[in-house]
């Protein structure tokens, strides 16, 4: 099938990365990539038929299969925009609402942050950890459930933090052994690291389970040893490892309690688990009024840990999960190195708490300032920038760089391991920061990549796009967009000539708001457009709702996504007040008892 | 170490074997280690085995495919490592995929690899704003070894291994080949330091049993009250999570009566600690995976067993131990066909799977069993999820198997499958462990019954 015409889109199979809000990054990028649907043409497999096939008589694993999964659904149309937000008239004055909210298991970077948070510093490296699920960019672990080795990993990793905590258990847990004697101090870590661990006192019996499982362990290594080995088992709980949340009184939709908000705040502003201030807003009970809540969020959004969140959620959203590990031919780009890749790696995460959390919020800035708070002197060549300024930042050259979209490591993430990539780079803004679908490619193709070429520019390689029906209808989309940042190579370097041809870095976005849509002249004027854009300020609300949530929005959370955007366009765009309201709103203050 | 070393292995008894593998021999590992349930097949008193192995992106067909016919036939250029091994396999040409349903070639390929089933069209890996796109899910069925595991329940201590190389990738279809049924993926384990240590090890003695019996019978009331807390959507999750902890309280006990636990590492993972997830240590990691999965088998750890080499998607990573620099997937697979160069390294590249896959032959063939030797009752299938990397074919995917799965299946023979697709492989194999009412092999399978001139 997929050798029976000649038809050439070039670099869709595995060379595209991240078509999505699908996207996901690094080994598997395909996956997403390739999340829209099986190709419309009517001569394609599912072409009329059923999609089951009837199964045989005596057919065993497999047959038939879940019906509800099955349903045909419709191919989407390329370019289409994301669903429409309602009206603030529509969302006047209605009862709260809000989507079913799956049960989460903590990612690995959130288990990591905790572990660090608790126990002063130790933790262990995420990759002692399974990979996270993701829905859409971003990691959430709501859909699979866990299997033997992933529970092992849990305990052998539980073991491991709580025998490495304890040289440092008076910092961690300070008790007069003295005056309280070992079982009161027992009693007493009992009752406080595991409120913190559970994020809501014990109950009795879970007291009375740990204060036995501490005799034994005590009665054969002492006071140390018991506490080592009850810390180990509330590091493998599941009321440590879940998200549990609970709802207060009955109904269909109810308030979440406020211990479940105060774990749900911070595990979106903090990556990690309440500090002991949230968890005494949430036994006072002040967390089911949106004012305190408020008041909780901007102090969470002061503190250095909120960078966790700022980082994590851009390295997501714009793809850039493989940038550590990405590799590339050494011979086309001899400077990319390890250390190279961290720095880009860093500057994202940095840039954006440095905009986000020190400067001005805003969304413009995060797509147009040309400044880079890194530190290393390669990435500074690179961009061929000069030392950083008294803040800390570099200046970088204006016409260059404008924001996140031109950084090193969004433009050489998004590239081939040899060449620039329009095709990756246009897929990634249109899916991930215009919230746009992109179909599969057509059936037939061959996503054989041109191989750069001593005479040819990029551009005149992929102009086959156009040339092809079938590859034109969505390449003159995604093309129009990743052309535009051929001044850069693969790495990210900036570039006027390739193989001794002026760059031509015109290009044209075909979707969009009027102030998005048309032609443009290069990635800085297209930065510029994107910082500005209602769709882009549209998006950008629906994505932190995603991460925030751990889930797609559904028609139920539709004001409040609604809410979120008004207080966003109503702040010029700040992205301080665009998190501070998410936290306000039904969707993150509310539950649905059943889906 | 190569794997061309001589070596007659005719005399090389378990005992030694075993030993030289770290294991205390006087261990025991011949007896089942629990009471074993008569419905598992065996041989000369010893069981059947199954081991399923992956390695990514097809292979350069016109130099895999052996020359001749059945009758007379001779290995190609890449597959020529297995000579020494020529009558213990079986080659398949025209070995075709159904390639149908959701999802892209190389995602959809890992999972449809062993269960012969299509990915679900459900809204798992989706973007998540429901705009009416059809998207796609986890593959829709158990893979043959879980089959097999569910049907004939076999008592080992555990009732199978996922080995992998660099095999975590992310949590979806490209990155999971093996399922217990429909959205039900297990993860490989790619570090063999870790897998030696559950599998062979009294990790820790008495004091660290004592401690996790403490954490499970913590664990187990807290499920159980979080079952009734959560919504009813959540409780097959907490459920599941819960047969979890039961499985390894289960072997918690097993492991307690000793058995096939040694107190030595095997050879390759002694000495300096290495990062077993590093690509340059991929080669390594390989080896000892293959090492780990025979003494598995040799004791009886398990009876099912996969490797997964990598990813199904994307693995643009080099081979710097064979001295490429440029990644597997992009560009090599993507260069087209007249590209010489890329092709060479290509297949220097899948040369060296054959090479590793001959490298196990030689540790399974070392273990007598019987009349015969581990090899000889073990089925190892071997494929890939695509027939070649830059079209994505589904056609003329490459399958060999090695052994005779305890006598159930004839060998060193080159088979051609005439288009018919690798479901026809996987209903042979559940005939091969008893499963013959067994005629179709996951949802896709558009035909019936085992392949042709394979079974005995």
């Amino acid at each position: 099938m997929f050798r029976s015409t000649q038809s050439w889109c070039i670099g869709i199979f595995g060379l595209g990365l991240g078509c999505s809000p699908g996207s996901i990054g690094d080994e598997s990028g395909e996956a997403s990539r390739m999340a829209g649907a099986q190709p419309s043409s009517p001569t394609g497999a599912n072409g009329g038929q059923g999609l089951i096939p009837t199964p045989a008589p005596g057919a065993m694993p497999g047959a038939p299969n879940s019906g509800t999964m099955m349903q045909p659904g419709t191919p989407n149309a390329p370019g289409m925009l994301s669903a429409p937000v309602p009206t603030p008239a529509a969302c006047l004055g209605k009862a709260p609402d809000v989507g079913f909210a799956p049960l989460r298991r903590l990612t690995r970077d959130q288990y990591v942050n905790a572990a660090r948070d608790l126990l002063k510093g130790t933790t262990v490296s995420p990759d002692v950890l399974s990979p996270d699920e993701q829905i859409g960019p971003f990691k959430t672990n709501v859909v699979g459930s866990v299997s033997d080795l992933v529970s092992l990993q849990y305990m052998e990793a539980a073991e491991g933090l709580a025998k490495a905590a304890m040289p440092k258990l008076d910092a961690i847990f300070p008790c007069d052994r003295m005056t309280a004697g070992d079982a009161g101090c027992a009693d007493q870590f009992i009752d406080k690291v595991g409120l913190r661990i559970y994020r809501r006192p014990l109950t009795a019996d879970e007291k009375a389970r740990y204060k036995g499982g501490y005799t034994t362990h005590a009665a054969q290594g002492g006071y140390a040893n018991g506490v080592r080995v009850i810390l180990s088992v509330m590091l493998q709980s599941p009321n440590f490892l879940y998200q549990v949340e609970q709802g207060v009184g009955t109904g269909a939709v109810v308030p979440l309690d406020s211990y479940s908000v105060a774990s749900r705040l911070s595990f979106f502003l903090w990556s990690s688990m309440p500090d002991d201030a949230l968890l005494g807003a949430a036994a006072g009970g002040q967390l089911n009024d949106p004012k305190a809540l408020r008041t909780q969020a901007e102090r969470m959004l002061k503190d250095p840990r909120a960078k966790r969140t700022l980082a994590s959620f851009h390295e997501q959203w714009l793809g850039l999960g493989a940038l550590p590990t990405l590799s590339k031919d050494l011979k086309a780009y001899p400077g990319f190195t390890a250390t190279l890749r961290s720095s880009m790696a860093a500057e994202t995460g940095d840039f954006a708490d440095a905009v986000i959390r020190e400067g001005d919020g805003r969304l413009a800035t995060l797509f147009s300032a040309a400044t880079s708070p890194t530190a290393d002197p390669a990435l500074r060549k690179l961009y061929s920038a000069g030392a950083p300024g008294a803040d800390g930042q570099v200046a970088l050259p204006v016409r260059e760089r404008s924001g996140l979209l031109t950084q090193a490591g969004f433009l050489a993430t998004h590239a081939g391991t040899n060449q620039s990539s329009p095709v990756r780079r246009g897929v990634a803004i249109i899916k991930n920061v215009m919230c746009a679908t992109l179909p599969d490619p057509p059936a037939g193709v061959n996503a054989v990549a041109p191989d750069p070429s001593p005479t040819l520019t990029t551009r005149q390689r992929f102009e086959e796009h156009e040339k092809s029906p079938s590859c034109s209808g969505c390449h003159k989309l995604i093309d129009g967009v990743g052309l535009g940042f051929e001044n850069y190579d693969g790495m990210g370097t900036y570039r006027s000539t390739e193989n001794g041809k002026t760059v031509d870095s015109r290009g044209e976005l075909v979707i969009g708001d009027a102030a998005t849509v048309g032609a443009f002249s290069d990635a800085v004027a297209l930065a510029k457009k994107l910082s500005v854009s209602p769709d882009v300020a549209t998006c950008t609300a629906k994505q932190w709702m995603r991460f925030a949530l751990g889930r797609g929005e559904t028609t139920a959370d539709g004001c409040s996504v609604q809410g979120a955007l008004a207080a966003f366009t109503g702040s010029q765009n700040n992205v301080r007040d665009l998190l501070t309201s998410i936290t306000t709103t039904d969707a993150f203050r509310y539950r649905r008892a059943a889906k | 170490m190569s794997i061309l070393t001589k070596r007659r292995n005719t005399d090389f008894s378990r005992r030694n074997f075993l030993g030289s593998l770290g294991l205390a021999a006087s261990a025991g590992p011949f007896l089942p280690l629990l009471n074993a349930s008569g419905a598992e097949p065996t041989v000369g008193g010893r069981p059947k085995r199954l081991l399923l192995i992956y390695t990514p992106h097809g292979t350069v067909y016109d130099r895999w495919k052996p020359t001749g016919t059945d009758a007379a036939w001779q290995l190609n250029q890449i597959n020529a490592p297995l000579e020494k091994w020529k009558s213990k396999i079986n080659v398949f040409t025209g070995v075709n995929f159904p390639n149908k349903g959701v999802g892209a070639p190389h995602t959809k390929g890992l999972p449809l690899l062993f269960t012969g089933s299509q990915l679900a069209e459900d809204m798992t890996f989706s973007r998540p704003d429901g705009s009416g796109g059809k998207f796609f899910g986890w593959n829709t069925g158990p893979s043959l070894d879980q089959f097999l595991v569910q049907r004939l329940k076999p008592q080992t201590l555990y009732p199978s291994i996922e080995f992998g190389v660099r095999a975590g990738g992310n949590n979806n279809p490209a990155a999971r080949m093996i399922y217990t049924g429909p959205a039900k993926p297990l993860v490989a384990e790619s570090n063999p330091y870790a897998i030696f240590d559950r599998l062979f090890t009294k990790k820790g003695g008495d004091q660290l049993r004592a401690e996790r019996k403490t954490a499970i019978d913590i664990l187990k009331p807290e499920l159980d009250a979080l079952k009734v807390k959560v919504s009813s959507e959540d409780k097959d999750k907490i459920d599941a999570h819960l047969q979890t902890i039961r499985a390894i309280e289960t072997r918690l006990a097993a492991n307690a009566a000793g058995l096939c636990t040694g107190q030595t590492q095997p050879m390759g993972l002694q000495g300096a600690m290495m990062n077993a997830n590093a690509i340059e240590n991929s080669g390594w990691t390989m080896d000892r995976q293959l090492e780990l999965i025979s003494m598995a088998f040799a004791c009886d750890v398990t009876r099912f067993a996969s490797l997964q080499f990598t990813v199904g998607d994307n693995d643009s990573r080099p081979y710097p131990w064979l001295g490429i620099m440029e990644g597997h997937h992009d560009p090599l697979t993507h260069a087209g066909d007249s590209d010489m160069a890329a092709k060479d390294k290509m297949t220097k590249i899948y040369t060296w799977y054959h090479d590793r896959v001959a490298y196990l032959l030689d540790k399974l063939n070392a273990v007598p069993e019987g009349n015969g030797t581990l090899l000889d009752n073990t089925l190892v299938i071997w494929g890939s999820e695509v027939g070649k990397g830059n079209s994505h074919s589904y056609d003329n995917i490459p399958f060999i198997t090695a052994g005779g799965a305890g006598g159930a299946v004839r060998t060193g023979r080159l088979l051609s499958a005439n288009k018919a697709q690798h479901n026809r492989i996987l209903v042979s194999a559940c005939h091969a462990f008893g499963a013959t009412d067994v005629t179709t092999f996951g949802n896709l399978d558009n035909a019936t019954g085992p392949l042709p001139g394979l079974m005995v």
